[in-house]
């Protein structure tokens, strides 16, 4: 953050939705879980790999699947701290005249089983999935409530 | 197999049953909801002299087609308004909907010296800049319930929609002939062209 850039007061403040993070994890077990299950019981395992390529292929696949699996975990600690002057996202400061418009949006796509929402600004999107409330929060510090 | 007939028949109808009735309950729900209190609050709170103007919710909607190949993207965009409107005179408030909140920000004011032309049609009205460039197309329609995340409002409003369905022929004929506009239509493909 720019040394002369005043942050000024705190106006909101927005965690991780560690609740859907655990949801999606678990999603993703179960389904890799039953993807592996059945490959066993397709192809019952008799002794090792044919050879160290097969093993070394096998052990990637492995680790893509763990990978995949636990990814949603990354985003434990999301947040975002939303500020008279601009809103801290991750680690960053970004003022609120970098970000310009802001606006958020849900994408659903075929491939995926579950919704994401981005925040849109003028300087990037951000991924705000796994944040609890991104949007309420947002209005509750930058607009007027009733 | 005929009993698979049945089961999914009965569980059609069970269904329809229950949409139906949801339906009915939002709707009745809609007729004084906190909802339509709210917006009428709002525009009283932000537009000057706000309760001489008639209160109503509205919307708008883009639906837009984009990617290309293998590869659609449809994109639809929502806005939410408190309307407020007198003879001559509209404001619009933009809302926000979240977990509960309403939110809203500044108005955006449309005096009939403003606009350069005013479509208005069963259901929405079409407002134009001066240069004959569509500004918005603005929805206050009777029934609105809380079908999905993106329609997140119980709020029946029979008078208010028909007043501001008044209130747009109003504006039509008043904005339309001060700018010498007889012929939409044409009006439209002309401003194409420029």
């Amino acid at each position: 953050m720019p040394e002369n850039v005043s942050m000024g007061r705190q106006l909101a403040h927005a965690y991780a939705n560690r609740g859907k993070i655990l949801f999606h994890t678990a999603i993703r077990f179960v389904l890799a879980g039953v993807v592996v299950l059945a490959g066993i019981r397709g192809n019952p395992l008799k002794g090792g790999p044919v050879n160290f390529l097969a093993g070394l292929l096998a052990a990637c696949i492995a680790l893509a699947a763990l990978a995949w699996v636990f990814f949603p975990l990354i985003h434990c600690r999301d947040c975002l701290d939303f500020y008279e002057t601009g809103i801290t996202i991750g680690k960053r400061f970004w003022t609120l005249e970098t970000l310009g418009n802001i606006s958020f949006m849900d994408v659903r796509s075929n491939f995926s089983m579950f919704e994401r929402t981005y925040m849109c600004t003028e300087a990037r999107r951000f991924n705000v999935t796994y944040i609890k409330d991104a949007k309420k929060n947002y209005n509750r510090a930058y607009f007027n409530e009733i | 197999m005929t009993t698979y007939i049945i089961i999914g028949v009965i569980a059609i109808v069970v269904l329809f049953v229950i949409v139906y009735v949801k339906m009915s309950i939002d709707e009745k729900k809609g007729a004084d909801s906190e909802e339509k209190r709210k917006i009428r609050n709002i525009v009283n709170k932000v537009v000057p002299n706000g309760e001489s103007y008639t209160a109503a919710y509205g919307t708008r909607e883009e639906l837009t087609l984009g990617g290309g190949g293998r590869t659609v993207t449809t994109t639809t965009k929502y806005w939410y308004y408190a309307v407020g409107f007198k003879p001559g005179d509209l404001y619009l408030i933009p809302l926000s909907f979240a977990g509960g909140d309403v939110s809203y920000s500044e108005p955006i004011h449309f005096g009939k010296g403003d606009l350069g032309m005013v479509e208005a049609k069963k259901g929405y009205t079409v407002i134009y800049d001066k240069d004959r460039k569509e500004i918005l197309t603005l929805y206050v329609v009777e029934s609105n319930t809380k079908d999905d995340k993106y329609h997140p409002v119980n709020i029946q409003q029979k008078e208010e929609a028909e007043a501001f369905a008044q209130f747009s022929q109003a504006l039509m004929q008043e904005v339309n002939a001060a700018n010498g506009i007889t012929d939409i239509k044409a009006a439209k493909k002309e401003a194409k062209k420029n």
